[in-house]
C-alpha cells in the first residue's frame, strides 16, 4: 500500500506545482497551459476518488500535448510498474534517462525508479546498482532513501543499509529514537551474519553494539546466550545474558526461557514467579511454567497455569493445544476436562492474533522480523 | 522463493533441436531436459528430477519460453531453484526480449492434436481438444470471497499476446497456506513482492494488476506444465480447478496416446490452413454466384 501511496502523493504534488508553473506561463502560451489544466484537473480528481484506473490514459495525452514534460514520462512509467507492466515500465524510464542535459536531481529520481522497477522485477542485482547510481547523484531525496533502504533489507546487506542509516539520521529522515532502534537491529543482523560465518567475536561485538545503542534490542541478549553456549560453554555468561533480558525486556522474557531452563534448570520455577509477579498476565510464562510441571510430573501444579494462560490470551491457539496435549497425556482426569469446557465457553476464539502493524501481515506466532515487509519489531498481539 | 537462496540463471543460445535443458552449473553442467518424464513433486510447483539432481519451481520460465516460442535454449543455473522474481513471468520477458532471440535454421515444430484428451481427478479436470492454434480456457473456483470463480479463455497467437495478457499475471497464496509452508521451511523468500497474498477477507498487496489475475497465472501455470512435452501445442487447452498435479497427468497421457497428436512443421499446418480457407472462400463463392 506504503508504494502506491508515496506515488500518488508525489503524483499531486508535482502537479500542483506544474499547475502554478502553467498559470504563470498563461500569457505566453493560453491554449497549451489550459489544456494541460483540464488534464491536470481531471487526474487529481480521479485520484482523489480513489479511480486510478484511467490514470495513464490522463499522463499519455498529458505526454501527447507536450513531450518536453519529462516528470510526466517518470510518473508514466511508474504507475504502469505499479500496474505490473514491468517491462513497459523500464521502458519508459530508460527512454526518459535517454535524453540530453539532465539535472543530477531529475536524473536521479528517474534512476531510482527505475531501481524500483528492477526491484519490483525480482532483478535484484540491477536493482541494487541502480539504486547506487541513483542515490549518488540525488542523496537529499528522502523517497529514495527510503526505498533503497528497504531493498537493502530485502537482499541482506546490512552494512550499506548503515550507511543510508546515518545519512537518513544527519537529514532528519530518522528521528534520533527511530534510528537508534534501527542501527541496534541492524547490528543485531550483522552479528548474526559473522556468528553464521563462525566469526565469533566479531559476531559477539555487534551484538554488544546493538545493545548499548538500545537496551530493548532483544534478539541480541538472546544472540550472546547462544554464543556463550555454543562457543565455549560458558553457562555462567549464557545465563547473565538471559537475566539481562528478563529484567530489560520482560515482555520478551519467552524468548529466552527454553535456553534457560536448559542451562539453568534449578532457578526456572523461580525465574517464572517472578516474570509472573510482574505481570499475572504473562501468559507466555505460564505456558513454560506448565509445561515444567508436567516434566516434573505435577499434574495439579500445571493445569490452572493452563488456564490461567487461557483467559489471558484466549484466542491463541497454541494455548489450546498445549491443553489438549495435557488432557491426552492425563486422561482419567476427568474434572480437568470439564473445568477447560467451562471456560472455552466464556471466550471468543481467532486463529492469527499476531499482526505487523506497517503492512498488516498476520501470523499465529510472535515475529520479530516481518518476512513480508521485513519491518523490525512491527508486531503486535490483536486482543478482543 | 522456497530456498530464500540467491540464485543465478543464465539463458544460453542451444542448437536447433536441444529443447529446453536445463544445466546445473553447481553440479558440473549435469544437465535435465524439461520434459515429462522428469517432472516430479507436483503440490506446489513443478519440479524436474533426474538420477536424484533437480530443478524447482521451473513453470514460469517454461511457460515463458513457449509464450516467446523459443524452442531451444540451455538454462543454467546455480541452485535447485528457478528464482520467483516478482512472481510473474514478467521479468523473463523483459530479460529475453532485451537479450534478443536468434533464429535457429531448423523448421520450428509443434504439437498437433488430433482428438481430445482428458485427465481428471474428481472435479479437478483439464481436457485439450484439436483446434487450429494454441488456446486455453481456464476456471478455478474458491471458495474464497476474494478470488471466488473466474473463467479465462485466451488464444496464444502472438509473443505479444502472452506479453500483455498473461507473462504480468502473479502467482496466489492464502496467509493460511503461506505460514504453513513457512513452517516447513518453504516459502522462505517469498514476501508481497513476489505473490499475491490472500487474508480471509481480502488482499493484501496493494492492489492487483488484472482484475483476473488468479486466473491469468492459472494459464501461465498451465503453458508452462504442458510445455514438458516439447513443443508448442496446437489445441484447445481446457482446464477446471487443476493444478500442476493435473497439468502434469495430461500432459503424460498425451505422450502414451501416440494416436492423440501428432509433431509436425509449423508450416505444414499454416498450409492445411490457408487451404481450409480457400477451399471456405470457394465455398461461400460457389454459394454466392
Amino acid at each position: 500500500m506504503l508504494p502506491i501511496i508515496l506515488l500518488f502523493f508525489v503524483l499531486i504534488v508535482l502537479l500542483l506545482l506544474f499547475l502554478l508553473h502553467g498559470r504563470a506561463g498563461d500569457v505566453k502560451n493560453g491554449s497549451e497551459s489550459a489544456n494541460f489544466y483540464v488534464q491536470a484537473v481531471k487526474l487529481i480528481d480521479s485520484l482523489q476518488s480513489g479511480e486510478t484506473a484511467g490514470v495513464e490514459n490522463i499522463l499519455a495525452s498529458i505526454m501527447e500535448a507536450d513531450s518536453e514534460k519529462k516528470e510526466i514520462y517518470v510518473i508514466f512509467g511508474n504507475v504502469l510498474r505499479e500496474k505490473g507492466y514491468i517491462a513497459e515500465a523500464i521502458k519508459v524510464h530508460k527512454s526518459v534517462l535517454h535524453r540530453p542535459n539532465l539535472e543530477n536531481k531529475f536524473k536521479g529520481w528517474a534512476l531510482s525508479s527505475l531501481a524500483e522497477d528492477f526491484r519490483l522485477a525480482g532483478m535484484l542485482e540491477r536493482a541494487v546498482r541502480t539504486y547506487r547510481d541513483a542515490f549518488n547523484l540525488n542523496p537529499g531525496d528522502s523517497g529514495l532513501l527510503r526505498r533503497y533502504a528497504h531493498l537493502c533489507k530485502q537482499v541482506g546487506d546490512y552494512e550499506k543499509l548503515l550507511s543510508l542509516m546515518d545519512v537518513m539520521a544527519k537529514g532528519k529522515i530518522l528521528n534520533e529514537e527511530k534510528y537508534r532502534m534501527e542501527v541496534a537491529f541492524i547490528y543485531n543482523e550483522l552479528g548474526e551474519q559473522a556468528a553464521k560465518e563462525g566469526e565469533f567475536s566479531k559476531a559477539e561485538t555487534n551484538f554488544r553494539k546493538a545493545l548499548k545503542l538500545n537496551a530493548k534490542v532483544y534478539p541480541a541478549y538472546l544472540n550472546l546466550a547462544k554464543l556463550s553456549v555454543e562457543k565455549g560453554d560458558k553457562i555462567g555468561l549464557a545465563r547473565k545474558h538471559l537475566e539481562e533480558l528478563f529484567r530489560q525486556v520482560p515482555d520478551k522474557a519467552f524468548l529466552g526461557m527454553n535456553l534457560y531452563l536448559r542451562i539453568s534448570p534449578g532457578q526456572f520455577e523461580e525465574l517464572c514467579h517472578s516474570l509472573l509477579n510482574r505481570n499475572a498476565d504473562d501468559w507466555r510464562t505460564r505456558l513454560h511454567l506448565s509445561r515444567y510441571y508436567i516434566q516434573q510430573d505435577r499434574p495439579d501444579a500445571a493445569f490452572p497455569e493452563l488456564i490461567k494462560a487461557m483467559q489471558s490470551m484466549p484466542h491463541v491457539l497454541l494455548v489450546h493445544q498445549e491443553i489438549w496435549k495435557f488432557l491426552m497425556q492425563y486422561p482419567k482426569k476427568q474434572e480437568y476436562l470439564k473445568e477447560y469446557a467451562i471456560q472455552t465457553d466464556k471466550i471468543m476464539v481467532f486463529n492469527a492474533p499476531f499482526m505487523c502493524v506497517d503492512c498488516r501481515y498476520k501470523s499465529s506466532e510472535f515475529l520479530w522480523k516481518c518476512p513480508s515487509c521485513f519491518g523490525w519489531n512491527t508486531f503486535v498481539e490483536s486482543k478482543i | 522463493m522456497h530456498s530464500g537462496k540467491k540464485v543465478k540463471l543464465t539463458l544460453t543460445p542451444a542448437p536447433d533441436h536441444t529443447g529446453v535443458v536445463f544445466r546445473r552449473v553447481d553440479l558440473n553442467y549435469f544437465p535435465i531436459k524439461a520434459d515429462i518424464k522428469y517432472a516430479s513433486r507436483l503440490s506446489y510447483a513443478t519440479n524436474l528430477s533426474r538420477n536424484g539432481v533437480s530443478i524447482a519451481t521451473t513453470e514460469h520460465l517454461l511457460g515463458t519460453l513457449i509464450g516467446l516460442g523459443i524452442d531451444n535454449v540451455f538454462v543454467d543455473i546455480d541452485a535447485e531453484e528457478v528464482p520467483i522474481m516478482d512472481g510473474s513471468a514478467s521479468a523473463f520477458v523483459y530479460l529475453i526480449n532485451e537479450a534478443g532471440v536468434r533464429h535457429g535454421d531448423a523448421e520450428k515444430k509443434v504439437l498437433n492434436v488430433l482428438k481430445p484428451v482428458h485427465f481428471a481427478v474428481g472435479d479437478r479436470r483439464v481436457s485439450v481438444y484439436p483446434a487450429e492454434n494454441y488456446k486455453i480456457t481456464y476456471s478455478i473456483e474458491f471458495d474464497h470471497a476474494v478470488v471466488g470463480s473466474q473463467t479465462k479463455t485466451i488464444g496464444i497467437d502472438t509473443a505479444s499476446i502472452f506479453e500483455n495478457e498473461i507473462s504480468g499475471a502473479r502467482t496466489f497464496g492464502f496467509l493460511k497456506d503461506v505460514e504453513m509452508l513457512r513452517k516447513n521451511g518453504l516459502a522462505l523468500g517469498g514476501s508481497l513482492d513476489n505473490a499475491i497474498v490472500i487474508d480471509t477477507d481480502r488482499v493484501l498487496n496493494s492492489h492487483l494488476r488484472f482484475k483476473d489475475e488468479f486466473v491469468r497465472h492459472k494459464i501461465l501455470d498451465v503453458m508452462g506444465d504442458m510445455g514438458l512435452l516439447g513443443y508448442s501445442i496446437r489445441g484447445h487447452v481446457v482446464a477446471h480447478r487443476a493444478g500442476h498435479e493435473i497439468h502434469a497427468g495430461l500432459a503424460k497421457k498425451i505422450r502414451e496416446s501416440q494416436a492423440a497428436f501428432e509433431i509436425v512443421p509449423l508450416s505444414a499446418l499454416v498450409k492445411h490452413a490457408d487451404a481450409r480457407n480457400a477451399m471456405e472462400e470457394a465455398a461461400e463463392l460457389s454459394s454466392q454466384y
